[in-house]
């Protein structure tokens, strides 16, 4: 079973190599890792590491030009949710692998519409644990009841979620074990939250729908 | 009527050794932001033991679980970024104390990363700490041997 981290921001964003990375993360009991930075080709790690390209703020007609452009092999495409017609444009363009930061959106930002979307084209909707830990009160409240709200949707529509911990330094980890228990505080099946830790395998081998000839 | 307790072991990770003073009141603060005041009551949490990185918590048997997710979201103890990873729960604290690994030493060297040569922390398996705190921008803080040009032991 793969157990992954959906995404670390190691050195130059974070304060850690990507190999302390992937060293502390197999430590941790984590099988391979995502991280949102530039890896030297034909290095081995501790675990698997997978690339990301974490785009941020980019104008809603930039974006197909951004996701297209690959700077590294294999590499995964994320891409921050802002309002719902936003959400929609990223979700319907081709190239982009996962949606995260999807508690910062607004009221109805990632609705039913989105949730069909990221089912139909498997693409993958990222929890992060970090507003979880470090959030407090009303913050952390409606962060929460956002997640809530992603998890029902998953529910019904069987979009992949990413469970990932965002971590910038080593005391941000977490082992699957604390992110489950973190994210049993919103949703109690445990099955599920296991399967989302693996659901970035699922995202990088999907294939494309089936095209009438 | 007797209580019934279980004990939690857990890996402190940070750049500083605490106390258990400082260990319980991270912990008490994280389960009453979490749970309140009513279920922390009903946890009980208590720091049984700290050694070195390694500490033994104790909680209200049937409780651990909500014990284990409010220790999971501490990220500071006494203002110093630090994370609590839960490693096994048991009945007893003589078995936790037998899963806690000998302890392992930490070693001052020199390490050359991207030209720079700086003082370092080498610990177990190769795991490598920069010591200095105004070149973080310059180089990453935390690395491993792969990543240095060159390591040489303090005598």
């Amino acid at each position: 079973m793969h157990v992954f981290d959906g995404c670390v921001f190691p050195y130059p964003s974070g304060t850690a190599s990507i190999a302390r990375c992937a060293r502390e993360l197999s430590s941790l009991g984590f099988s391979g890792c995502v991280a949102a930075s530039i890896a030297p080709e034909n290095k081995i790690y501790d675990i698997p590491v997978l690339t990301a390209r974490y785009l941020t703020e980019v104008p809603a007609r930039l974006l197909s030009r951004e996701a297209g452009r690959s700077v590294q092999m294999n590499e995964l495409v994320y891409v921050q949710a802002g309002d719902a017609g936003y959400n929609r444009n990223v979700l319907t363009t081709q190239g982009v692998h996962i949606i995260t930061d999807v508690h910062t959106t607004p009221k109805d930002g990632f609705d039913r519409y989105c949730a069909q979307l990221a089912a139909e084209r498997e693409i993958g909707v990222d929890l992060s644990v970090r507003p979880l830990i470090e959030l407090r009160d009303g913050a952390r409240q409606k962060v929460i009841r956002k997640y809530e709200e992603i998890f029902t949707l998953q529910n019904r529509y069987e979009f992949p979620l990413i469970l990932s911990s965002h971590a910038s330094d080593i005391t941000h980890l977490k082992s699957p074990r604390e992110m489950i228990r973190l994210f049993s505080l919103v949703w109690k099946e445990e099955d599920l939250l296991w399967e989302s830790l693996g659901s970035i395998c699922r995202i990088k081998n999907r294939t494309g729908p089936v095209v009438e000839i | 009527m007797r209580e019934n307790f279980r004990y939690v072991l857990v890996r402190i990770t940070s750049d500083s050794v605490f106390e258990s003073r400082d260990l319980y009141r991270s912990i008490a603060e994280s389960v009453i932001s979490l749970y309140g005041d009513s279920t922390t009551a009903q946890i009980w949490p208590s720091v049984m033991q700290v050694s070195g990185p390694y500490a033994i918590i104790r909680c209200r048997r049937g409780l651990e679980h909500r014990l284990e997710t409010a220790l999971s979201a501490i990220s500071q103890i006494q203002s110093i970024p630090a994370a609590i990873h839960p490693l096994k729960t048991s009945g007893t604290i003589r078995t936790l104390k037998e899963k806690i690994p000998p302890c392992t030493e930490k070693r001052s060297a020199k390490a050359v990363i991207s030209g720079v040569t700086c003082d370092v922390v080498v610990s177990m398996q190769g795991r490598i700490d920069l010591k200095e705190k105004g070149i973080y921008h310059e180089i990453p803080r935390y690395i491993t041997e792969e990543d240095t040009e060159d390591l040489y032991y303090d005598e």
